[in-house]
């Protein structure tokens, strides 16, 4: 436990960003022990609140004059543990920095506060026949700050690419409180480095996004949502490969496999899914209303001739919520199987789906878990779920172990340890899996130059290097 | 050189890499000549010669194609890289749309290797079959394609780069979603030689799609076409890309050049959608015709001795196109009307002066935009600069280079201080 910040600075905190948003009782603190990660626990040592940039870049150099760590932090649902306090560090939290700055249709970009929420950019937006692409499954929570951390993805990534594509400029403030320029919709990227691209996915550990602006498309004039169900996960799999090969280019592509399909029919999110079907794909098309019917109709053939049971057809928005449910909610959906759940996420190219998913499958039954699989199909990343109890001290070491073996597997196939919930803590121990000391350290190189006192977010990302030493 | 010195210099270099140049004007970077041509043909090779160089204390500047070599010239004595020995797919899988090749594998070659599987890699910046994929990845250089589709930098899943002290680095991977580490592969990419070589690379891929059309409205003065192209810019329809090109081919004036993709059904829709309402002409290309076309369009402000690039916000097009076209009176023009980007040339470089680049440059920063040289004598780019002062990216850039590259080896002077 850390010792309590000293009064003196608590009173400076208080002076900068008001007394009521410096958070020091601990059972006001216990929010910010954990994050979506939430088999771990780290108090904080306390919260502070900010408004705007001059309070966050205030409080960045009063922390930084003491010696003290900071911890971003957006709304908390990050999956690997990257909000968590280590020892003796504040959480800056962007909680209350939530105004749109600016919403530019003629040019189709925005500028915001990290607070932002991601639904809520795409809500101001569709007046104008906008909206804002990344739509990660956390999106009615997660913030936009939190996106640019974690460089998040979603279920629509495959035709529309990930956070890093639509962020255009970041205002940032670093470790020692310096604000710094990057990008900026007009500036020519061809002019210097993408540091933009650089600070996206850096998860917290370069500094702390102020400003955020990004790009902004026109909704699509249509929408064709279908439904798939196959007795087995492998003709699944087929289906989407025959998708792909046909030339098709679906906005989504996922699958859920029949311990989800079951977790889901069992709880309030039941979407009407046969439990006794192997696999559930969703394939999903949208743009010119007048190509969609050819492109859904050639999909279902598709899926038809590769096995489907049947094909649903969303006719109408709400039939598309529907069948989108069971996706959206799996997550909550298992949440009455097992006291605790374990998300993995990992990516293998596409064609190695088939094989790596029955490794999974193998690696739980040898260790006797349970596992369900939900994955984005048409990028090859996978989600894993592990369901366990942590008071149970033998499955949670068999958690751990299947983890990494499963890391391991995926790897192996040529795929890497996260495709879009970060390294955080969780992962750490899995950066050598993919790297060797020469890119390791010219990551540590690049967060130097960017946090030279080693002060924002510590502890995250790259290995251990003590633990290292003693291996 | 004196004989003695160009041998001195092979010396430092692995045995047969390195020759010295008997067209040293056809390697010339920024107007300065190069001692001579260093040709790796492996990633082994590639570290010898940087730590050769790094002995014999002259820089190296890496080229693909030399199709965009920038139009700065290193601050002392370098030789150039060629890529051209480290070329060649190296794993194509068409079903998980990725494909990995050597750096000095020609977009040429990739695009023929691609076409047979029905795919293809969605980028068009100018002299685009001229180029490497290591000087696309070096570059980071998008054509119209890229607002639609995305830039090189949203195409490259996985590197293999050599540091300027020689170290090998293995960035990314070959797979479509990766945040394992910090994103250094977007680091990379767009750092035209200064962090690394670049010896080969993994891209994602995209189907070809069924219906590649051209949209092509014409106007007597460029001025007129600008309403037109700020309304698609503005619409609900995504085009794959909308160039603006003034003086028009062969035929003067201006022509909007709107690129439609996708089935059949959908690109009828589109064209029609985008053209209601309005009561001009539009003349429908299709096939090899809409190729080439899409192919003039993406050089035709490519070619001349001042070749300049001015960005602004997309609602400026207006502003920025008159701007540029007093600061380069009858400057071919390009304006890549979805990215608000505009690139201008002119053949003849007395046209233009420094003066009236600098005040281009201010006008456009005054817009929030910017202008870079890409090409123009070395008297003006010592006078003007390649880039404005807001396109550098200070003392994080600067610091960012000395880690990759601590002995300043690499692309010397050039690009970020």
């Amino acid at each position: 436990m850390s010792p309590p910040l000293p009064d003196s600075l608590l009173r400076r905190l208080r002076e900068l960003v008001g007394a009521e948003h410096v958070i020091t009782d601990p059972d006001r603190l216990l929010v910010y022990e954990a994050d979506g990660l939430t088999a771990y626990r780290w108090p904080p040592r306390g919260v502070v609140l900010p408004a705007t940039t001059e309070e966050v870049s205030a409080v960045m150099r009063l922390l930084h004059g003491s010696g003290i760590p900071v911890v971003p932090r957006g709304a908390g649902t990050g999956l690997s543990g990257g909000a968590l306090a280590p020892e003796g560090a504040v959480v800056v939290g962007t909680a209350r920095m939530t105004r749109i700055l600016s919403l530019d249709p003629a040019n189709r970009v925005a500028r915001m506060q990290p607070g932002v929420v991601n639904t809520r950019l795409s809500e101001a937006a569709r007046p104008h026949g906008l909206y804002y692409a990344p739509d990660p499954s956390s999106q009615t929570a997660c913030t936009i700050g939190g996106n640019v951390a974690e460089n998040s993805g979603g279920p629509h990534c495959l035709k529309y690419g990930v956070t890093s594509r639509y962020i255009t400029g970041l205002t940032v403030v670093l470790g020692d409180g310096e604000v710094v320029e990057l990008g900026g919709a007009g500036h020519d990227p061809e002019s210097g480095y993408d540091l933009v691209g650089l600070f996206v996915g850096s998860e917290g550990c370069f500094g702390l996004a102020v400003e955020i602006e990004v790009r902004l498309l026109p909704l699509p004039e249509g929408v064709r949502t279908l439904l798939a169900i196959f007795d087995t996960l492998e003709d699944a799999g087929r289906a989407v490969t025959a998708v792909v090969g046909a030339g098709l280019l679906p906005a989504a592509l996922e699958i859920m496999d029949q311990s989800s399909i079951r977790a889901v029919e069992a709880s309030v999110f039941a979407a009407g899914y046969p439990t006794d079907a192997g696999a559930a794909l969703v394939v999903e098309f949208d743009g010119t209303e007048a190509g969609l019917e050819a492109d859904a109709e050639r999909a279902e053939g598709l899926c038809m001739e590769h096995g489907a049971r049947e094909v649903r057809r969303a006719r109408n928005a709400a039939e598309r919520e529907a069948l989108w449910k069971g996706r959206k909610k799996a997550f909550g959906a298992f949440g009455r199987l097992a006291p605790d759940l374990i998300v993995q996420d990992a990516t293998v190219p596409r064609t190695r789906l088939p094989d790596v998913l029955a490794r999974i499958l193998e690696i739980g039954a040898s260790h006797r878990l349970r596992v369900a699989n939900v994955f984005h199909a048409g990028d090859g990343n996978l989600h894993p779920k592990l369901l366990f109890d942590r008071r149970d001290a033998d499955e949670l070491a068999r958690v751990e172990a299947a983890s990494r073996e499963i890391m391991e597997a995926c790897v192996a196939a040529g795929g890497t340890i996260t495709g879009e919930h970060g390294v955080g803590v969780d992962k750490r121990k899995y950066m050598r899996l993919v790297y060797g000391t020469a890119e390791i350290e010219a990551m540590r190189a690049a967060k130097e130059v960017f946090d030279p006192a080693g002060l924002v977010n510590p502890g995250k990302v790259l290995p251990d290097p003590e633990a290292e030493a003693t291996r | 050189m004196s004989p003695g010195a160009a041998a001195a210099l092979e010396g430092a270099f692995p045995d047969g890499t390195f020759e010295a140049p008997v067209e040293a004007d056809a390697w010339a970077v920024g107007g300065a000549r190069p001692l001579g041509i260093a040709s790796p043909g492996s990633v082994d090779e590639l570290r010898q010669v940087l730590a050769g160089a790094a002995r014999a204390g002259v820089g190296v500047v890496p080229l693909g194609g030399g199709t965009d070599r920038g139009c700065e010239a290193p601050s002392g004595p370098f030789v150039v890289l060629s890529t051209r020995r480290l070329a060649g797919i190296e794993d194509y899988e068409p079903a998980d749309l990725t494909v990995t090749a050597a750096a000095g594998t020609s977009l040429a070659d990739l695009e023929r290797a691609l076409t047979e599987r029905g795919q293809w890699l969605p980028v068009d910046p100018p002299h685009r079959h001229r180029r490497t994929l290591g000087g696309l990845v070096a570059t980071g250089a998008a054509g119209p394609l890229g607002t639609t589709y995305g830039a090189p930098r949203d195409h490259v899943l996985g590197l293999t780069v050599v540091t300027g002290d020689g170290r090998v680095l293995r960035l990314g991977g070959r797979v479509m979603k990766n945040v394992a580490g910090f994103d250094l592969v977007k680091l990379v990419v767009g750092s035209r030689g200064t962090l690394g070589v670049v010896a080969s690379a993994t891209v994602r891929l995209f189907p070809r799609p069924e219906e590649d059309r051209a949209l092509v409205i014409r106007g007597v003065r460029p001025g007129e076409l600008i309403p037109l192209a700020r309304a698609v810019a503005t619409s609900p329809v995504v085009p794959a890309s909308a160039v603006l090109v003034a003086p028009a081919p062969g035929r003067g004036g201006g022509a909007l050049i709107v690129r439609l993709q996708g089935a059949s059904a959908a690109v009828d829709a589109d064209a029609a959608r985008i053209l209601a309402g309005s009561a001009v002409d539009a003349e429908r290309v299709a096939g090899p015709d809409a190729s080439a076309l899409f192919d003039t369009a993406a050089d035709h402000a490519a070619h001349g001795e001042v070749v300049v690039r001015a960005t602004a916000l997309p609602a400026a097009l207006a502003e920025v196109m008159s701007a540029v076209a007093e600061a380069l009176p009858d400057a071919a023009v390009a304006a890549d009307v979805l990215a608000g980007r505009i690139r201008a040339a002119i053949g003849d470089a007395a046209r233009t002066s420094a003066e009236a680049l600098a005040t281009l440059r201010t006008r456009l920063e005054a817009l929030g935009g910017s202008l870079s040289l890409e090409r123009a004598p070395s008297e003006l780019v010592a006078e003007v600069g390649a880039y404005g002062a807001a396109g550098r990216s200070g003392a994080l850039a600067a610091s960012l280079r000395r880690r990759f590259d601590p002995g300043r080896v690499l692309s010397p002077g050039r690009f970020v201080a």
